[in-house]
């Protein structure tokens, strides 16, 4: 399978702090795979990272084979990106939002928004801002596959919502799934969901350093996915962390 | 089909899938030369990734049960609800062994047990 991510040994320093050292991932073309870790473990700038958007202290990284700082275009142009707070203006509409996104991106059809929009039932006529978060992580996710991008990054798209959203929008990230066609890479705290949606875990650990383990390999183990999952961050916190003193 | 898939149960997504098809097939609700669910349907029914279901649908052909008819689905065989049968069988008879073995280390007799039995399937038996 060709990889779609490639990441050697990344350092990423941000305001003087290492927040990425030592980070090895590869992610293959129409692989599902979550990223789950501590709060700070890094995921959020790893995302920033695979969009071009930080400059590695140290080490490479590759999207569809490219440098995605010298070559941001080309990359983003191809990538679908819900951050896990939305980066639009709350007084514009989704409609007015999705004409302005679209000239950046040749793939653009207005016909798959239409289906994706009305699919997960997105409000489109009234200011972002007005959305609940729900809504708003939903309208995020129909704009980001307007472009069919053969590579979608989902940071945090369960977090704050309520239960009926939170399902739409796992229905929805279930139909954004194209085996062989499309690498997903979400980053959660939601277990439940990760369980579910997963061909590979990313267990994060401190300074962003990944583990990898196949969906298969879980699957051998006597415990539920959820608990599995549950225990390597457990084990992440009694390793990594430092101690609280005061 | 009224089913859920648990993911905080010790039987992995997959297997729960593949236990779910076969009732279905030994129980005559999906029959011989009768196509599954698409594999799209089936993962937005019970939400997981449509990978998951594509793997279950293979291990179905790979026990003879099903078979993909080039592009148009997979579709039980003429063997599919006897060997469904036999594997939803199996399975029973496994989760009765060690219920009963789960009794005995209870202290239950053996009779006590037969008489549960009897009266569990008593009220099942037709006139």
């Amino acid at each position: 399978m060709r990889e779609i991510i490639t990441v050697r040994k990344l350092m990423i320093k941000r305001s003087r702090q290492v927040v990425l050292d030592g980070v090895d991932l590869d992610v293959a073309h129409g692989e599902v795979c979550v990223l789950v870790g501590r709060n700070g473990a890094g995921k959020t700038t790893l995302f920033h990272a695979l969009l071009g958007g930080l400059n590695p202290k140290r080490g490479l990284i590759r999207v569809f084979g490219k440098d995605p700082v010298r070559h941001q275009r080309y990359v983003r142009e191809q990538i679908g990106f819900v951050p896990s707070i939305p980066d639009v203006p709350s007084e514009m509409t989704f409609n007015e939002i999705a004409a302005f996104m679209e000239p950046h991106f040749p793939s653009w059809s207005a016909t798959r928004l239409d289906e994706m929009s009305a699919w997960l039932c997105v409000s489109r006529g009234v200011p972002f801002g007005t959305l609940s978060k729900g809504q708003q992580m939903k309208a995020m996710l129909a704009l980001a596959l307007a472009h069919d991008p053969k590579l979608l990054l989902l940071d945090e798209p369960f977090g704050g919502i309520d239960p009926i959203a939170r399902k739409e929008i796992l229905e929805g990230l279930i139909h954004s799934i194209q085996p062989m066609k499309r690498a997903i890479l979400i980053a959660t705290h939601d277990l439940d969901a990760a369980a579910r949606v997963a061909d590979a875990f990313l267990v994060m650990k401190g300074h962003g350093r990944i583990h990898k383990r196949m969906v298969e390999d879980i699957a051998e183990d006597t415990r539920p996915v959820t608990e599995t999952l549950l225990g390597a961050l457990k084990r992440i916190q009694t390793k990594e962390s430092t101690p609280c003193t005061l | 089909m009224a089913f859920r898939v648990e993911v905080h149960s010790t039987t992995p997504p997959s297997k729960q899938i593949v236990d779910h098809l076969l009732s279905l097939i030994a129980g005559g609700e999906i029959r011989v030369e009768e196509r599954l669910p698409s594999i799209r349907s089936l993962a937005a029914e019970v939400l997981v990734n449509p990978n998951t279901v594509a793997k279950c649908y293979r291990e179905l052909e790979s026990r003879g049960i099903c078979r993909a008819k080039n592009g148009s689905g997979v579709y039980v065989t003429d063997a599919g609800p006897r060997l469904a049968r036999a594997a939803v069988i199996e399975t029973c008879r496994r989760e009765i062994l060690a219920s009963v073995a789960r009794a005995l280390q209870a202290g239950q007799t053996v009779d006590d047990i037969l008489q549960i039995v009897r009266n569990a399937l008593e009220p099942m038996e037709t006139p």
